[in-house]
Parts: C-alpha cells; structure tokens; sequence
C-alpha cells in the first residue's frame, strides 16, 4: 500500500510543510504497517467522497489535507479542509502529520 | 449637537445613532424619532426602538462577551467552556491568553473606531484552545477563533502571539465589512487586513510608535531552534524565516516579485507582503501611532461600500488614497504618504 499526502494552507505559508510526501508500507515495521492499514480501514477511506468544493464559508486560514491511497490496483483520493469532521479520518491525519 | 443632528440626512442620523459619543447618540435617536417618514410606519417605529435601545447604551454597557471552550486535543468544536465573563480563574496559560487576547483585540477596535467587536453589533467572541493533537495552526471558521497547542519543536502554543489573535478576529470584521474573496489578489489583501489590524492590536498595546513596533506576525510562534524570527515580516517580507524543515519565507516585497501560485488559494499568504509593505511603508512616514492615521486610512477604505469583493491589489490602493483625501484633504501629506508607499511597492496610484 502507497500513501500520499500533502497539506497546504494555515496560518502562513511555509514551503516545506507544504511538501507532498510519501509513505509505503511495505517500509514500515509491522506495527506501524497495522496501525495504518486500521485506522484507513476504521475510516472506510476508500468510500469516502472525494470531492471538496472548497473551504466551508467563511474559514479563513484552516489547513486542507490531501491523501492518496494505492493498493491492489485500487486509487482513492480525498481532499479536506480543518476542521476535520470525521473521526477516523482525523485520525488517520494525525498519524501521517506525526511522521512529517 | 440636536440643530445639527436635524439638518443632517437620515443615513448620517443612523450613522451617529450607531457610532456617535453617547450625548451624540441619543440626539440623533430623538431627531430621527421626529423625523416625518418615521411617524408614518409602525413598522418603522418598532424597528427603531430597537436600534435606539442598543445605540442608546452608554460605554459602560458595551463590554466583551468572551467565552474560550478547551478541545480536548480533538477536533471537535467548540469543546468545553472553560472560561467566560463570569468565570475566568483557570491555571491554564492558553486559557488566560486566549482570553485576554479576544478582550485586547475588542478593546482595539472599540476605544480606536468605536466598533463594538467583530460585527460592530457586539458580536459574542469564542475561541477553542488544546484543538487537535500537537495542532501546528490557528483558524478563524467563520464564527470563532481555534488555537491549536503546537508541536513544541517547529512551533509554540498558538495562543502566545496577540498579533495572531488580532489577525484571525480581523478575519471576521473583513467578513462582516467589504467580504473580500478569499482568492489571488482580493484573497491577499484580506490577509494582509488581517496582519495589519493585528500588528496593530499588539502596537496598541503595548503602546508603541510606528517606529517603535517589530512589525512582525507571530514572533513568538516558532519554536527554539528553528531559524527565523516570525511568520511574516511586514517591514521586510521574505525575511521572516529561512530553516531546513520551514524552507524560506516566499513572500514579495515588490510587485515585480509577484508570485502566481495556484498553491495557498492562489497565494494569499504569500502575495500579501505586497499591501502589507504599503501600510508599513505609510504608518513609518505618518509617523506616530499607527492606528491614528494609517490605521483609520485602512479601517475606513474596508467599510468603503466603493470597495468591490472581488478588488485588485491597484483598487484597493486607490480607495486607500480616496479615503486619505476625505478623511485629511486630497492634497494632505497624509494622503501623499499613502500614494508614495503604494507606488513604493510597484503599485501605481
């Protein structure tokens, strides 16, 4: 499995934490390995929506996360912008913004 | 003040209804309450007891209704109330900072414009502090302030920068006023309201000159070891940061360095060095404090109805001058100033 992800946005821009960044699993130590494929499982990442038509109206300076996810073929891309709504992609957020 | 209140048009009656001293105030009420068209209606009638009842309350009465509510390290909101009007001993330091940041932004804007907070309708004012794990940010979502406690390694707790506080709140004032899109250049300039009403906020108190301010945004955000000295800087902007995990502040000082990004919605936080610049450039020159002339130059061209949503960073410039000219003389030094810091960043007027 193949993970990307980028944030852009915030209270300033800042050209390296705006990076896209990568994360694969076969990389990673079991534990680590589980504790992702769970929690993308937990949030059912592959049925949320991906479309995003933009910040909520009047947020101003909140981040928005773009996260990509290969696996077996399959490709799934879903935009959001803080604050994050949905428990188990909030949780999926914090683990990949732990290993920036 | 009545004789003259009685020659005056109705929406400048309204106008002192809402934003005269209180004696002033209560003069415009009552000639407005003789006042022919409004003896006509009920309606009418009913709708400016209301208004007087608010117009008519003295300074004492207007005061800040804060309310800060603790996240709990998640992401919902608002969270939990921790602090209020009535109840404020907390030992928790982002409480208290977030408190008294809302309470020293409302003082700003009402003892320097005599706007009663973010709506000029006295607008209650929240913020939610511990959002989010090690949260690297602070937002406005349109309704209140989040502040997030920062990883302690590129950033500090979001609450420990007054000048932050007064830019996400500016956020809401913009929203209530002129509505600026938040996109390429009318997207920029709304941060750059943001950072020049929350430079200002601080300046204020702190009581500092124009020449005395660090004209930064954030100085106290980036955590040691990081290599930088603010978020932005609007003295010298691109000069903010240059750190191996941050990369180097993008931001121009000149339209000839314009960046056209589709990152940042078009690079909001990037392009507003630009307008940020101007108003440095003109508060330095005024000299003084900031928010005698620059400031009310700035504060009066947001509520400039001529000022589109969708305005160039040109456009804006040139309402900045025309407001200079009303509120000083179209020839006044003050208004030159304005001219010549615009045309110092590469913007003609």
């Amino acid at each position: 499995m193949r993970i990307s992800w980028k944030e852009s946005g915030g209270l300033a821009a800042f050209p390296g934490l705006s990076r896209p960044r990568t994360v694969d699993t076969d990389d990673l130590g079991p534990d680590a390995r589980r504790e992702i494929e769970d929690l993308l499982a937990a949030a059912h990442f592959f049925e949320l929506t991906a479309a995003y038509n933009g910040a909520p109206t009047g947020t101003r300076d909140a981040r928005t996360y773009t996260i990509t996810v290969e696996d077996g073929g399959h490709s799934h891309t879903v935009r959001r912008p803080d604050p994050l709504e949905d428990a188990g992609l909030a949780a999926v957020v914090r683990w990949l913004r732990a290993r920036r | 003040m009545h004789t003259c209140c009685f020659i005056l048009p109705p929406h400048l009656l309204r106008h002192i209804s809402k934003n005269g001293s209180p004696s002033q105030r209560k003069s415009a009420i009552d000639t407005l309450a003789t006042d022919h068209t409004i003896r006509l209606t009920r309606a009418t009638y009913q709708l400016l007891e209301a208004s007087a009842h608010q117009a008519l309350m003295s300074a004492s009465e207007i005061h800040e209704q804060r309310t800060i509510f603790d996240g709990g390290h998640g992401e919902a909101l608002p969270g939990k109330v921790v602090a209020n009007e009535t109840s404020t001993t907390t030992d928790d330091q982002c409480v208290r900072e977030a408190f008294v940041g809302l309470g020293a932004t409302f003082d700003f804007y009402y003892k320097v414009f005599n706007r009663n907070s973010i709506d000029d309708e006295g607008l209650h004012l929240d913020g939610t502090v511990h959002y989010g794990n090690n949260y690297d940010n602070a937002f406005w979502n349109g309704q209140q302030m989040v502040f997030g406690d920062g990883d302690g390694e590129l950033f500090n707790r979001f609450t420990c920068s007054l000048d932050v506080i007064g830019h996400e709140l500016t956020h809401g004032v913009t929203g209530d006023e002129a509505n600026l899109i938040y996109l390429g250049q009318p997207g920029a300039l709304n941060e750059s309201i943001s950072d020049v009403f929350g430079s200002m906020v601080k300046q204020y108190k702190l009581g500092q000159t124009a020449d005395q301010a660090d004209w930064l945004i954030g100085a106290e955000l980036l955590a040691s070891g990081v290599t930088g000295v603010a978020l932005r800087s609007m003295v010298e902007p691109g000069s903010a940061y240059d750190d191996p995990r941050l990369g180097k502040d993008p931001q121009p000082a000149d339209m000839k360095d314009y960046v056209h990004t589709n990152e940042d919605n078009g690079g909001v936080h990037i392009n507003s060095g630009i307008p940020n610049r101007a108003f440095c450039l003109t508060a330095l020159a005024l000299g003084g404090h900031s928010w005698d002339k620059a400031g009310r130059i700035w504060y009066e061209t947001i509520r400039d109805k001529g000022l589109k949503k969708t305005s160039s960073f040109r456009q804006f410039a040139h309402r900045t001058v025309i407001n200079a000219g009303h509120l000083y003389g179209s020839g006044s030094v003050e208004a030159k100033a304005v001219a010549d810091a615009w045309n110092q960043v590469g913007i003609r007027v």
